[in-house]
């Protein structure tokens, strides 16, 4: 990606996801990143290690149980001695259930630790989800920062809590029955490892064929997913155009592109799966001509030749299945490399520099006070991108309890004003002082506590009315049917016969919108903010509930400094200060115009 | 549906390629006569060295080993291409026919038998598990078939008895495996399930972070999403566990064959009844056929699976369809002089036994403006579709340029009558695309209404102009501009009669009185019909209905 692309257009936008090429920034080693997982396990690694302790025990038993199947037949069944038939009978018995028990339950804890490092990957997530800056999600599409938390993580958790016991297994395996062959003869053991050489050196070349094939197939498959959610979704645009055949045809375009895609992947796989197999026979065909020659001549004898088959078959297969889930470990150093490079992200603390001291305690210990809600803007300029204005020298301020308006055509700043009183983004130059202090110099997650926003569009979720009123916080049933009672929602809600503890669906989609405005109110008022700001907050007002929202926000905004943004001039008449927007200058009237 | 319908639809793809299926069938023999010689000659080679043989001789049979190993890859990929192949090409017909009739079916049964989470559901787990039907479970079922019907060949020719008793001892596997592949596939659906519902709030977290962050509430959502993550975590553990049983269960039925083999085998072998090397190769052959006894199980399970699916399939391809939307229409006459009228008009859903609507009498001549206005739930929506003929089950006489609507084809009628909802879509694609849909508009053309529409200089801001991506990955739009552009699509399919339905609601004043001035110029000679909450907004029109 050149330099200059970048600084013009949202080069986001030209990117392939799938080649993460930007990640090139904060490069991290695909192993680098993969083992700086393993920083997750805090807590589990020496639980892990036992799992794999008690695995690699059940491949050793596996052998001795091998081993003993040859003295069964040699000293027992051959020469009919019946105690050695017994003995060594019940020893392979024995063996096999113990191998199988510790395999087992050694694979069961591995897999049990091993989702305990994922869960903490995506703990650490979370956290860091809420520690970036706004800044950082304006710069990067949604679907991207969706899919570093989703699908990537799912790429590590695949290998971590299916693949790695038997990857482990595998690994184990082929390397104990290597050594086998090595210490029975070393020479035929050295051939038939060097005969292995070509399968590594076949899989490893077709490794980029086979991710690439896979790679169309997940990309044109959730294409297609896409397409239909999306047609589905915009079925009424459908009918009201008379757009069926149109959107048939799209869809049936779509799947052959998909069809397409398995098809050659299924033309790849053909040749390289059978081909797989073939070159992991190579040991097999090895031992067959070197060792045959051998035994002809009577260099080698026919129970070392039989043992060899039988090291073969184990040392064959595992590297068979290695090669089979080589994609998973693939994945999981992509997935790795990309939620590494997440984390690495420069969190708020560094880009709007270090935090403020106060907060309420400090307030009311050093400064014995608290928090009135002057807000005091002086000469502030702040952009986004180096030398575009946004805000330039803006000067003006709001007393305690006083309500200002905010109006303006959409994208001329009126956001952005706010956002800087939430410390959402800096200011460049100029200072805002809140009751004569810095803004710098209070605590953003004390700040943001203070000022309350209620804007047009509510987030409401799946739920209790509770939970959705108080939004984590610990507040008492008796407080919060106060604060209903003071909003009004509580009417409609004993009109309804709900409770606190009635179900809210997914989106609110059982409240109508007057009752999902009233909840944000009521959400604000216990929240009891000293500064609230309303963002086109009854723009959209239900007329059904026209009256009660009203005095709803009236008395909400009783004793505290409101800030009121609006597109229509309307919604502001009561307002105190009026603050307008408008092309590269910014007036304020002192008094009411309207 | 009978499972004689699905087996209908099931054989019918089958038999239409049933050439490559034969071929196929002979890859799979291939295959499996190679993977017995192979086996066969390991032993004939041991048996060659005790007796003692020449080199000349050890050559040809290297040579039978070497070709039957290029043979066995051979069948492998003769296989794959031809049988397993029809998987994908079962997938695409399966999915595509599914949207075929889909997209056709009544507005009614879309919101609520056939919702997006159910025919999403049907297009993508229920195709991937029908379409191995097709194919993989194919391949399996002759796999098992006939390496099956060889070792036990085998076993049978070495000895009946010790055969007899170990079949039965193993005679669990199939039943056994196929219970836990069916738990298995349930569990990991449920995980599944979890996972979606878990990425669910993690890009609701995502989309609303600012909201979060003005609000302080993102800590409230990170814990929510943790708790959904641990969910999570434990119904993966379990769905692994559910498969990690398979150890157990393969362990056991190789401990049970070693019980039967050093008791009964060894009792055998001492009576002299088989030699040292039967018993060798009878404990190889044991664990040979463990493989197509687990077969049979996964096969059941798969077939049980895919058959489930393909019945919900079958009923997606019968279901029925809205006859609306294929009626053959006359001609329209464009020239009628009076575009729309209704009489006595009335509505109520069947679910309610009040009217919605009542008495509406409209009549528009072309270049009418008529107003709607009202409370919300007064209907303004309905009467809308009603008029637009989108919505039928009225009583009351509707007619467009002289006719009813179903004298019409659907696809006429769309193209002179168009509509702007009031809840505004655009598709996750460029803003091109959105605009033109089925039709080819010039750069200037669309520039022309865009400009109508008064969005032309919110576009001429994005960097990449009309081909600028919507939704999740491109630029996002505010609800104003959304709306806007929603206006310029219907614009321009330059309709004679045009339903704006509250449209321009969340743009401001001056911008609104712009686009009002715009549209009563420009389409001076199309029929317009505004519903609006502010009577301001109507003041272009020249009749009035105003709902209570």
């Amino acid at each position: 990606m050149s330099k200059k692309n970048e600084a013009t257009t949202p080069s986001f936008l030209t990117q392939d996801e799938q080649s993460g090429s930007q990640l090139a920034k904060h490069k991290l080693g695909d192993y680098k990143a993969f083992v700086a997982l393993f920083n997750f396990a805090t807590g589990v690694k020496l639980k892990l290690f036992g799992a794999m302790i008690l695995i690699a025990c059940s491949s050793i038993l596996a052998l001795v149980s091998a081993r003993f199947m040859g003295t069964l037949v040699e000293f027992g069944i051959s020469t009919k001695n019946v105690t050695n038939c017994l003995t060594y009978a019940s020893a392979i018995i024995i063996l096999e259930i113990l191998s199988l028990a510790l395999l087992w339950y050694g694979r069961k804890i591995l897999t049990y630790h091993a989702s305990q490092v994922i869960f903490n990957i995506r703990k650490k997530l979370f956290t860091h989800l809420n520690m970036l800056p706004i800044s950082y999600y304006d710069r990067q599409p949604q679907g991207r920062i969706v899919t570093r938390i989703t699908h990537d993580v799912e790429g590590i958790e695949e290998f971590f809590t299916s693949s790695l016991s038997r990857f482990f297994f595998a690994i184990l395996m082929t390397i104990m029955s290597g050594f086998a062959m090595l210490f029975t003869d070393f020479k035929m053991g050295g051939i038939l490892i060097l005969a292995m050489i070509p399968a590594i050196i076949f899989v490893l070349k077709t490794k980029k064929i086979s991710r690439n094939v896979t790679r169309a197939i997940s990309k044109k498959s959730s294409a297609l997913n896409a397409r239909l959610s999306e047609d589905i979704s915009g079925m009424e645009v459908i009918r009201c155009f008379g757009l069926e055949q149109w959107s048939k045809n799209n869809f049936n375009n779509q799947g052959l592109e998909y069809l397409n895609a398995t098809l050659s992947a299924n033309k790849v796989f053909s040749f390289i799966r059978p081909l797989v197999a073939f070159f992991c026979s190579l040991p097999l065909i090895a031992l067959l001509w070197f060792g045959g020659t051998r035994v002809i001549s009577g260099a080698l004898s026919v129970g070392i030749f039989v043992a060899f088959i039988r090291y073969c078959e184990r040392f064959i297969h595992p590297i068979m299945t290695l090669a089979r889930e080589l994609h998973v470990v693939q994945q999981a150093f992509t997935g790795a490399e990309r939620v590494m490079s997440f984390l690495n992200e420069h969190p708020e603390e560094i880009t709007l520099g270090e935090d403020g001291h106060i907060d309420e305690e400090v307030l009311q210990k050093v400064y014995d006070t608290t928090l009135m809600g002057k807000l005091e803007f002086k000469n502030v300029s702040m952009y986004y991108k180096q030398n575009e204005w946004i805000l330039k020298n803006l000067s003006f301020s709001i007393n305690c309890g006083e309500k200002v308006g905010l109006i303006g055509k959409t994208g001329c700043g009126k956001t952005t004003l706010v956002s800087l009183i939430s410390r959402i983004y800096d200011y460049q130059e100029g200072e805002i002082y809140l009751d004569g202090r810095s803004l710098k110099s209070y605590k953003r997650a004390y700040l943001r506590d203070k000022i309350g926003f209620v804007s047009q569009d509510v987030i409401i979720f799946k739920g209790n009315i509770r939970n959705n009123l108080i939004l984590g916080k610990e507040v008492s049933d008796e407080a919060i049917i106060a604060a209903c009672k003071q909003t009004g929602l509580l009417t409609i809600m004993q009109n309804k016969s709900q409770n606190l503890n009635s179900l809210v669906l997914e989106d609110g989609n059982n409240l109508s919108v007057g009752e999902r405005q009233l909840m944000a109110l009521t959400r604000v008022l216990i929240k009891n903010p000293k500064i609230l700001i309303l963002d086109e907050a009854t723009s959209n007002i239900d007329p059904g509930y026209e009256q009660i929202i009203k005095e709803a926000i009236s008395f909400i905004m009783k004793n505290r400094t409101c800030i009121i943004i609006a597109h229509r001039p309307s919604s502001i008449k009561d307002c105190s200060k009026i603050l307008t927007f408008e092309r590269d200058k910014v007036r304020f009237c002192e008094s009411n115009v309207f | 549906m009978s499972q004689a319908t699905i087996f209908k639809l099931w054989k019918k793809f089958v038999l239409q390629r049933w050439k490559i299926y034969l071929l196929g069938i002979f890859f799979i023999i291939l295959t499996n006569v190679m993977q017995v010689v192979t086996v066969r000659y390991i032993g004939i080679i041991i048996d060659f060295f005790v007796k003692g043989g020449g080199s000349t001789e050890y050559l040809t049979l290297f040579m039978i080993f070497f070709a039957s190993r290029i043979f066995l890859t051979l069948g492998r990929v003769g296989w794959r291409i031809t049988m397993a192949r029809q998987t994908h090409h079962a997938a695409f017909l399966l999915k595509t026919r599914i949207w075929d009739n889909a997209c056709f079916f009544p507005k009614k049964d879309l919101d609520q038998k056939y919702t997006k989470g159910v025919l999403m559901n049907i297009n993508t787990s229920d195709v991937r598990a029908a379409k191995f039907l097709y194919g993989f479970t194919m391949v399996g079922a002759f796999d098992m078939l006939f390496l099956g019907g060889l070792s036990l060949q085998a076993m049978f020719s070495i000895n009946v008895q010790i055969a007899l008793a170990s079949l039965l001892g193993l005679v669990f596997i199939p039943y056994v495996v196929k219970k836990l592949a069916h738990l298995e596939m349930r569990r990991y659906r449920v995980a599944q399930e979890y996972l979606s519902k878990f990425n669910d709030i993690s890009s609701q977290m995502v989309s609303t972070i600012r909201m979060q962050r003005l609000t302080q509430t993102g800590p409230y959502w990170e814990e929510r999403l943790k708790l959904s993550a641990w969910e999570y975590r434990n119904k993966k553990v379990a769905a692994i566990n559910t498969s990690l049983q398979y150890v157990p269960t393969m362990g056991g039925a190789s401990v049970i064959s070693y019980l039967i083999l050093f008791s009964f085998g060894i009792k055998l072998t001492f009576d002299g009844a088989i030699s040292v090397g039967d018993f060798v190769a009878m404990q190889g052959l044991v664990f040979l056929v463990q493989g197509p006894l687990m077969s049979i199980g996964f096969i059941i399970s798969d077939w049980k699976r895919g058959s489930a699916s393909l019945e919900r399939i079958c009923a997606v391809y019968n279901a029925k369809q809205d006859e609306v939307l294929h009626t053959v229409g006359k001609k329209i006459n464009i020239q009628h002089p009076i575009v729309l009228s209704g009489q006595n008009l009335k509505f109520k859903y069947p679910t309610s036994s009040k009217y919605l609507l009542k008495d509406i009498n409209i009549s528009l001549s072309r270049g009418d403006r008529l107003g709607i206005i009202g409370p919300i739930g007064s209907g303004k929506s309905t009467l809308v579709n009603i008029l637009a003929g989108l919505e039928r089950n009225h009583s009351g006489e509707m007619s467009f340029l002289g006719q009813g609507f179903n004298n019409f084809s659907h696809r006429d009628l769309r193209n002179h009558i168009s509509m702007v909802p009031q809840k505004s879509f655009l598709f996750a694609d460029t803003i091109r695309k959105n605009l033109c849909l089925d039709r080819s508009f010039s750069d200037e053309q669309i520039w022309h209404y865009l400009k109508m529409a008064a969005v032309d200089e919110d576009v001429k801001k994005f960097s990449d102009g009309l081909d600028s991506p919507l939704g999740e990955w491109g630029i996002n739009l505010s609800g104003g501009q959304k709306q806007r552009l929603t206006l310029a699509r219907a614009l321009m399919r330059k309709p004679q009669l045009l339903f704006l339905d509250d449209c321009i609601s969340a743009v401001d004043i001056k911008t609104e009185e712009k686009i009002l001035k715009n549209l009563d110029q420009e389409l001076s000679t199309a029929t317009l019909v505004w519903v609006a909450h502010r009577k301001s907004t109507l003041r272009h029109c020249n009749q009035m209905l105003e709902l209570q």
